[in-house]
């Protein structure tokens, strides 16, 4: 028998075991895999320690699928529930193959399961071993803009009245709510929400048309909420949040009526998306 | 004879899950604490912690609070992770709860997280490394913090010692505290074949400063630590000697998928508080009648 393994030998052994996509039995008996995709991922451990598990009825295969089994639908579970729109959409079978790679090319470093789908938009906008809408990326996109949403800070709102600040001063700089998100997809994806929302029948095709909409997402009320936005609005918003002065904000957009602006603005300050100004130079409340 | 121990008794608690935020904010249940998953409150890495700390805020303001973390990884062999326990810390000063607790185990190494409480060889070299480690993190955090015993289906070959004399010294060594999981003893005393009884006769009284009491599955011929079902006889059998051993600690019952209606976790904690009360009179008679 090789001399026992070092606790850190050990734990790289492990972990390779019960996160090897291929799953125990070919982890166990072939550690070097020959795979040109995500090569990262295989990094191999210092030496096997199979021999260093006690030997049970049961076999040490059996035991470590516990973990490897655990590893998997732990994760899985809970990218079902932050992605339970694009789940729908693409069906479970072709989710779990989507989280199953997703992972490889992606483990989690975080320390909370809950971020773990932090970067599953931008994974399935370049996955192309199943055929999926083009729109489902923005549509993962916008649920972990949710999610985001959902733990952004919240935002005090200042003592004094700042919205009597705004008037006659058009290099004022606005605070946006800490969790709003803005989206600007190719895509009819605002119509495709509500049909989802509704649970009504979807058929891809339908929103398979160059159809771009503005979306914003943010937290009121201590609820997540998201509205359809027009896409100069959408741009004005953002250059708000960019901290662009006002003047300068609206400028940049020509093309709408300013009573729609207007109006806009006012139901911005109104649900608290703007929530502040910022003095010139240090930023801070006024 | 027990010495005085380290931990204040809060009483029965129960651990607070989202799906009965509603409930226990309309009805505040007649619980003194509940035990707040540390994690779910911090927040993403690259913001804030938004609503589900406010909601976390609000209950303290009725409730004892105590944080309990999976992400320690306490026993890794990576560099601990002070991000982490930064943010761990400013909830802490927060919330102020009674505690913090996590487990002793790693849950990832490479920097990679396997989202798992995953087991350690019980040896000199492993408690080294932990004690070490739990000193470091009790200095960062200027408090005393408690470890749970995990369950576990593996066991390794050169263990030097058993998982309870492992438990044992590590807390002796470290001057820390620990979260005794009757579920995870009985869990473990069947996968590995072990006496549950002399697991808890060989644990430091006063080191003990919560109980976690959990239900659990069968998969052929393991037991898996689900928390998925009500407690089982043989728990609530072990919980009977522990009030023994270890006197009144705070206790509180976890149930963390299929979770039912608060009025069964309530009965659960009933349950709990019933068999204290008996057990405690019991001792107090057998000492009277012994003076």
């Amino acid at each position: 028998m090789n001399a026992a393994p070092s606790l850190h030998e050990l734990q790289l052994w492990l972990k390779w075991i019960i996160t090897d996509p291929r799953g125990v039995t070919d982890a166990v008996t072939d550690p070097r895999p020959k795979v040109e995709r995500y090569k990262n991922r295989y990094t191999e451990p210092t030496k096997s320690c199979l021999e260093w598990l006690e030997k049970s009825s049961l076999n040490s295969t059996a035991r470590l699928d516990v973990y490897a089994e655990g590893y998997f639908s732990r994760i899985l579970e809970c990218m079902a529930k932050d992605f339970s729109r694009t789940k729908k959409i693409v069906g479970e079978a072709a989710f779990t193959k989507l989280v199953s790679e997703y992972l490889k090319a992606y483990p989690s470093k975080v320390t909370s399961i809950d971020e773990t789908g932090s970067q599953f938009s931008g994974f399935i906008a370049e996955f192309n071993e199943i055929p999926l809408a083009e729109w489902v990326a923005d549509l993962a996109l916008f649920e972990w803009s949710w999610i985001e949403a959902f733990y952004a800070e919240d935002f005090v709102s200042d003592a004094c009245d700042w919205r009597k600040e705004i008037a006659g001063n058009n290099q004022i700089r606005f605070k946006v709510h800490p969790s709003v998100r803005l989206l600007n997809s190719r895509w009819p994806l605002a119509k495709l929400l509500r049909v989802l929302d509704a649970d009504d029948i979807i058929d891809p095709k339908d929103f398979n048309r160059n159809e771009a909409s503005g979306l914003i997402i943010y937290r009121s009320a201590n609820e997540v909420s998201w509205d359809e936005l027009d896409l100069s609005l959408l741009q004005i918003l953002q250059n708000l949040k960019n901290q662009i002065p006002i003047a300068e904000a609206f400028s940049k957009e020509q093309n709408i009526d300013p009573n729609v602006i207007s109006q806009n603005f006012t139901s911005w300050v109104e649900r608290g998306i703007l929530c502040g100004v910022l003095n010139e130079g240090n930023g801070v409340n006024v | 004879m027990k010495r005085e121990n380290l931990f204040p008794n809060l009483g029965i608690g129960l651990g607070l899950r989202a799906p009965h935020y509603s409930h226990i904010a309309q009805s505040h249940p007649p619980l003194g604490w509940f035990e707040a998953i540390s994690e779910n409150y911090m927040g993403l890495s690259e913001s804030g912690s938004g609503r589900p700390r406010k909601i976390l805020e609000s209950f303290r303001k009725d409730y004892e609070i105590v944080l309990h973390g999976v992400s320690l990884s306490i026993g890794s062999t990576d560099e601990l992770n002070f991000s982490y326990l930064t943010k761990l810390k400013e909830l802490a000063q927060v919330i102020q709860p009674k505690w913090i607790s996590d487990h002793l185990c790693w849950t990832g190494v490479k920097g990679e997280n396997v989202h798992d409480l995953l087991p350690l060889p019980f040896t000199k070299e492993a408690i080294n490394h932990l004690v070490s480690r739990i000193c470091r993190v009790q200095d960062f955090l200027g408090r005393r913090i408690l470890l749970e015993n995990v369950s576990s289906y593996i066991t390794f070959k050169h263990s030097e010692m058993t998982e309870w004399d492992f438990l044992s010294e590590i807390s002796n060594k470290a001057d820390c505290g620990i979260l005794l999981d009757i579920n995870n003893v009985y869990v473990n005393s069947v996968n590995h074949e072990f006496d549950p009884v002399a697991y808890l006769k060989a644990l430091p009284p006063e080191r003990i400063g919560q109980i976690h009491l959990a239900g659990h599955s069968r998969q052929g011929e393991l037991l898996i630590d689900t928390h998925d079902a009500p407690v089982c006889n043989e728990v609530w059998d072990l919980f009977r000697i522990a009030v023994k051993l270890f006197g009144q600690v705070a206790t509180m019952v976890e149930w963390d998928a299929k979770i039912p209606d608060f009025s069964t976790l309530q009965a659960e904690a009933d349950k709990a508080e019933k068999i204290i009360s008996q057990e405690t009179e019991e001792t107090n008679e057998c000492r009277a009648l012994l003076a």
